[in-house]
């Protein structure tokens, strides 16, 4: 349990970061979605720690969790990194 | 599902409930009394009545008359239209004092046209609302503590469903009356719980916008956006960029122009305040602040323009709002219930209550089910929990109705009555979980209902000394607004006078193997 509810609040931000940031920056207008996509933050944030309490123990959390945040980090920078996206402003 | 993923949901729903809990059941019985602030700003004035507006014509000289005896002001002030909850037109400037420190000052024109720095009669409506969004604390510290609470709400919301979820359609209507207590107390809170979810995830999700929205771009901001971030939504979000004073004098539009420019750009605005941004200045800029009354969730507008030419530099409407704004705004109007009228405020209130009773029945529950049906002493972390729950809640009940009370019994003098307020309030909090901690749990319970019936049964009898018209007469002269809260002041001194009673009757006759019994144990 304990295991679990560190992965929920030490992974949780990180992860819904990246997924909420990969979905802006792809958007087809960034202006104009940037911020629906940063309200929906709040719930994905939810939704990704409560996600850590359905694995079957805190190791298992971790690893999930975490590759999905080191996946979802190296995608956001390098599509950063190789000019593949843009920011707008 | 398996039963150790429910067993890990269940943990979490106990500790993020238990957690939150407290400071949860504070903002929501504020919140739901705050739900008609408006109203209640008109019933703690003196007279508790509505008064005629003053004129529009006013606003200009009002403006010249501040900005004569303090030209500093000219940075930045607001100007607030008269309304029907507040008649008086004001000018309103946070001074900034060279040691960092800010005076407020609420500025009218007196009928013989001289300025008088107005100090508001009463605090009661601004202070349920800090009361609402703090939860008494600090109000940066509370806000933001406020915000980490709507994270734990979150998941206390989704591991309530989960747990919930398998058993949804047999139980959803059951409230089971009967020996079993804690049976009843479950479905009590579960029966508000699911049937008012959609309320419960639309506050945690707009609570946390508004309590720390801005602390959450943080990580975009240096995570994602490289900095930028600011510059993309900078538009959706605020109404009009920083400007810098050009340092050229230019003369004021009077009001009334200003008004009339910002009218034809949004034909059939209300509008409600006007904040000006370096008046005087070339580069000064006005952004006027409405509602328009059309089929959308949000009615807010504004139009920004040149406070020396008029000249339009932004005009926002629900009709052009941009998704982000609409998004945002529709959030907020969400939160605050301002889409509607008396059906939708009373809902709110509604819904709002029965949100803090979810809060204290899950601390009672909690109590319930660790009950130890044989021994003779009950662990003393329940104990705790029940004396915590009886001081914090019912102390935070019955503080705002001493802080009613004291809006009407406190010798009213220029500021005074809002020092009285927040002291009475916070003396009746701290007291009541003194009292909690030093009395048996049932023996507290009792005493602190009977003190929140009482203090919300002297309610009435208050206004009508204070008023000097019985509530009779109120009634037949139509005041609604000091009728309505004399009624619900009797409701809940009834509410509170029951529960009293049902505690006394569960503690002297109910099962003795309680946290709640005064009965002594056999042997």
């Amino acid at each position: 349990m304990r295991g679990k509810s560190f992965a929920a609040i030490l992974l949780g931000l990180p992860l819904a970061v990246a997924l909420i940031g990969l979905a802006a920056l792809l958007s087809s207008d960034q202006a104009r979605h940037t911020l629906p996509w940063l309200l929906v933050f709040f719930p994905v944030w939810i939704g990704v720690m409560s996600v850590a309490f359905l694995f079957r123990s805190g190791a298992r959390a971790w690893l999930w969790l975490g590759s999905a945040c080191v996946l979802a980090y190296a995608v956001l920078y390098g599509l950063k990194a190789s000019g593949l996206v843009r920011i707008a402003a | 599902m398996k039963s150790s993923t429910l067993r890990s949901f269940i943990a979490v729903h106990t500790w993020v409930g238990l957690i939150a809990g407290f400071a949860l059941f504070i903002a929501f019985y504020a919140g739901a009394i705050t739900v008609f602030n408006k109203q209640l700003h008109v019933w703690e004035t003196h007279s508790a009545k509505k008064e005629t507006p003053q004129s529009l014509a006013q606003a200009q000289p009002l403006i010249d008359a501040v900005l004569a005896a303090h030209p500093q002001a000219r940075d930045g002030f607001s100007v607030k239209l008269p309304s029907e909850y507040e008649p008086s037109l004001l000018l309103d400037w946070d001074e900034r004092k060279p040691d960092g420190s800010v005076i407020e000052h609420n500025f009218k024109l007196a009928p013989d046209g001289s300025l008088i720095d107005v100090k508001p009669e009463s605090e009661l409506s601004h202070f349920l609302v800090r009361l609402h969004y703090t939860a008494g604390l600090p109000t940066q510290l509370g806000t933001y503590l406020l915000g980490l609470v709507c994270v734990l709400y979150g998941l206390a919301l989704v591991s309530g469903v989960v747990i919930y979820a398998p058993s949804f359609f047999k139980d959803l209507f059951a409230l089971r009356l009967g020996k079993n207590l804690k049976r009843l107390w479950q479905d009590a809170h579960n029966a508000v719980g699911i049937l008012s979810l959609p309320f419960h995830i639309m506050f945690a999700w707009s609570s946390a916008i508004l309590t720390f929205g801005l602390l959450l771009m943080a990580p975009f901001q240096f995570l994602v956006f490289d900095g930028k971030l600011l510059n993309l939504v900078q538009p959706d979000i605020f109404i009009s960029k920083p400007v810098a004073a050009a340092g050229v004098q230019a003369p004021l539009l009077p009001v009334q122009d200003l008004l009339d420019i910002a009218l034809r750009q949004v034909p059939g605005m209300q509008m409600t305040y006007l904040r000006y941004k370096h008046a005087g200045d070339a580069h000064g800029v006005v952004e006027v602040y409405g509602d328009v009354a059309q089929r959308t969730l949000t009615g807010n507008a504004a139009v920004v323009l040149g406070t020396s030419d008029g000249k339009v530099e932004r005009v926002l409407a629900p009709s052009g709002f941009s998704p982000g704004t609409m998004f945002l705004r529709g959030l907020t109007s969400l939160h605050y219930g301002d889409f509607g009228h008396a059906a939708v405020l009373w809902i709110y209130f509604v819904l709002g209550m029965a949100g803090a009773f979810l809060f204290y029945s899950g601390n009672l529950l909690w109590i319930e089910s660790r009950r130890k049906h044989r021994l003779r002493e009950q662990p003393r972390n329940t104990r705790w929990m029940a004396q915590g729950t009886l001081g914090i809640c019912l102390g935070c009940v019955a503080g705002i109705a001493a802080l009613f009370l004291v809006n009407k019994l406190a010798p009213a003098g220029p500021g005074g009555l809002a020092v009285w307020e927040e002291r009475t309030y916070y003396a009746v909090f701290f007291a009541a979980i003194v009292w909690a901690f030093i009395r048996p749990p049932a023996r507290a319970a009792h005493e602190l209902l009977m003190l929140c019936s009482i203090l919300s049964l002297l309610l009435p009898f208050s206004q009508w000394y204070a008023g000097g018209v019985n509530p009779l007469l109120s009634a037949w002269r139509g005041e609604t607004v000091i009728v309505v809260v004399d009624l619900m002041a009797l409701l809940f001194a009834w509410i509170y006078w029951r529960m009293a009673r049902a505690v006394l009757r569960r503690g002297l006759h109910g099962d003795p193997h309680s946290v709640w019994s005064l009965q002594a144990l056999p042997g």
